[in-house]
């Protein structure tokens, strides 16, 4: 149970996907401008990653390994994620239209996202049990939203900084990434002890 | 669309760079940058992704129905991911042991995505190939200069091991600037890359303003 | 209808078609290179032991006389043995342990009386520049560990300084040094629970 907890305390914050990781970095400058759209986004890709997650296990162990086609797997595992981001969009159509409302625009950018990619590789590689890959994931994918709502935030307050013209945009956005990826370094060695 | 392979250079090596410029790719961009050596092999691998993705989805393009066209190029781009990821597996083992989880990554990469959609997808073969490459080698060039920067000021050298990664040919290249334990260890942490990226997107800025040319202030951010 | 049928049979194949090429040419790389990355693997594994078990102490190749043992963490340990003249002299396993970053790999080699001819990090997320000290290529500091053993120093010295222990840490970080002193122990605990049938042919 312990190690558990600092399993996932580890992935969400210590090795976080996109301050330690350098996973899905597009939609880390790309949707941050707003605190709404970057939970919205979060958590589109919360589901996504989980659900994929579970699905590329499988995958890897009932099929590639199975059967030896390891070679097969980066092409599997994409045409996986991009079936999983389509059947997570048609449940959520069905079961909440409100919940489609906010994440829809959302869901076809997530296949392309190397954080869902890479948080499944990493499972495959970390040899894990379904259940602490679905928990990996899920905490992988909790570490992903936060950084994401608190740049989000960040650059709300941003936009009423004066900034010298030349690094107006991208330049001071990396910048503040740059400081946040420092506050994240204070918490290596918390999953350790 | 631009057909002319000066323009093709010029674009995919400077005026379009894909990292300084459009601002894609950035996954690898900060993760393999630790040194000069790993991003150069992290640029060449993407570049020849991207080369011959790009060739592919032009030489079929007619056959590629607009509904499909998606999943085809993703398709496409996976599998010239894999046969990278074999060739330096069993060619370029130590390259491939470094570089490690970011070959199959290359595939969720939004570069060679929106190059196909932008040009390959509507272009004659050879073209598309020189877009492919160019953009890729610019690419490289970008991911050589990051990972310069930030060897040079966080760990006093530049292109350390390329002999070892690379082959023996490259270890002249090798070079030291301030003796060990003497660099700024955050270059090299996670925050240098952001840091180091956002100060050369800068200077990009200020080379282009210099030439007289208008200035990009955001960029370009189609997929995710 | 019909024609929004036969529509979607077209991409279907469409899709198919190129689903299926690139299937073939993927497992033609695949027959092409499988044998050169076999053979890397392979390369990988003899360089890791040939580091901890010295040549002088076997005849045999160690990477092909392996089992597999659980260990106390119900973990699957792969054991390789060098033998001399059939007489198992060695084992080296991998041992885990916990440091700043993440898991701590290392590479174990133990001689038949239980004292330690080698150990090696293989894989770590430590802080480079700091927590890396514990590489062979940065700093000689993991090689002082050979020839030491659960009873030298004694059992309740296994620890670095900080902990009351006799191991020093090194400048910036004791996280680092306390996961591997710990891994080492570990290791060397597991041999000892598994000494008979690690070295039962002798």
């Amino acid at each position: 149970m312990k190690e558990t907890a600092l399993m996932m305390i580890g992935a969400a914050l210590v090795n976080n996907v996109i301050l330690a990781r350098f996973l899905g970095l597009c939609s880390f400058m790309g949707v941050t401008t707003r605190i709404d759209t970057a939970a919205g986004m979060g958590m589109a890709t919360t589901f996504v990653i989980t659900v994929s997650a579970m699905a590329d296990w499988a995958v890897q162990h009932y099929v590639l390994d199975a059967y030896g086609l390891g070679f097969l797997r980066t092409v599997t595992f994409i045409l996986v994620i991009a079936s999983a981001v389509q059947f997570t969009e048609m449940i959520i159509r069905k079961v909440s239209p409100t919940l489609f409302q906010m994440l829809g625009i959302y869901l076809p950018l997530i296949t392309t996202n190397c954080a869902v990619l890479g948080v499944a590789l990493l499972l495959v590689e970390g040899n894990m049990s379904l259940i602490g890959a679905t928990l990996f994931a899920f905490a992988s994918a909790a570490g992903y939203s936060l950084v994401m709502v608190i740049f989000a935030g960040l650059r709300e307050r941003l936009v009423l900084a004066q900034v010298p013209r030349l690094f107006a945009g991208p330049p001071i956005a990396f910048i503040v990434a740059g400081l946040l990826a420092m506050a994240f370094m204070g918490f290596s060695g918390i999953s350790t002890v | 669309m631009p057909s002319n392979y000066k323009t093709i250079i010029k674009d995919g090596l400077w005026d379009n760079n894909g990292v300084f410029s459009m601002l894609l790719g950035m996954c690898p961009t900060m993760a393999m940058t630790t040194s000069a050596t790993n991003g150069f092999g992290m640029g060449l691998a993407t570049a020849a992704v991207m080369a011959a993705s790009s060739f592919l989805v032009a030489v079929f393009r007619k056959r590629i129905t607009q509904e499909v066209r998606i999943p085809v190029y993703i398709l496409i781009v996976a599998a010239m991911v894999t046969l990278v990821d074999l060739a330096m597996n069993a060619w370029m083992h130590e390259l491939y042991k470094v570089l490690g989880l970011f070959i199959p990554l290359i595939v969720s990469n939004c570069l060679p995505l929106a190059r196909l959609e932008a040009f390959a997808a509507r272009s004659e073969a050879l073209p598309s190939l020189a877009d492919g490459l160019f953009m890729g080698l610019g690419f490289t060039i970008a991911l050589t200069v990051i990972g310069g920067v930030r060897e040079i000021i966080g760990s006093g050298t530049l292109f350390a091991d390329a002999s070892l990664l690379l082959g023996p040919a490259f270890r002249s290249m090798e070079l030291r600037f301030l003796p060990a334990d003497m660099g700024v260890l955050m270059m090299v942490l996670p925050p240098g890359g952001f840091f180091v990226t956002g100060y050369l997107v800068v200077a990009k800025r200020l080379l282009d303003l210099k030439a007289g040319k208008e200035i990009q202030m955001t960029g370009a951010h189609s997929v995710g | 209808m019909k024609i929004g049928n036969l529509l979607h049979v077209r991409h279907g194949l469409v899709l198919g078609c190129f689903c299926l090429g690139f299937g073939l040419v993927l497992a033609f790389t695949d027959r092409l290179t499988s044998k050169d990355i076999a053979a890397r693997a392979l390369e990988d594994r003899q360089n890791s032991l040939s580091q901890v078990i010295p040549g002088s102490i076997h005849d045999n190749d160690p990477v092909e006389d392996k089992l597999v043992i659980k260990d106390a963490g119900n973990r699957d340990i792969t054991v390789y043995r060098s033998r001399l003249q059939g007489k198992v002299t060695g084992v080296a396993f991998e041992s885990f342990g916990t440091g700043y970053g993440g898991e701590i790999r290392l590479m174990l080699g133990v001689d038949d009386q239980g004292r330690l001819l080698g150990v090696r990090v293989l894989a770590h997320h430590e802080t480079p520049g700091l927590g890396d000290k514990i590489e062979s290529k940065k700093s000689d500091w993991i090689l002082r560990f050979t020839g030491l053993s659960l009873g030298n120093p004694p059992v309740e010295r296994w620890k670095v300084k900080k902990d009351g222990g006799q191991f020093d840490q090194f400048a910036g970080a004791t996280i680092t040094p306390r996961g591997v002193v710990r891994a080492i122990k570990s290791g060397l605990d597991f041999y000892a629970a598994n000494k008979a049938s690690l070295i039962a042919e002798n």
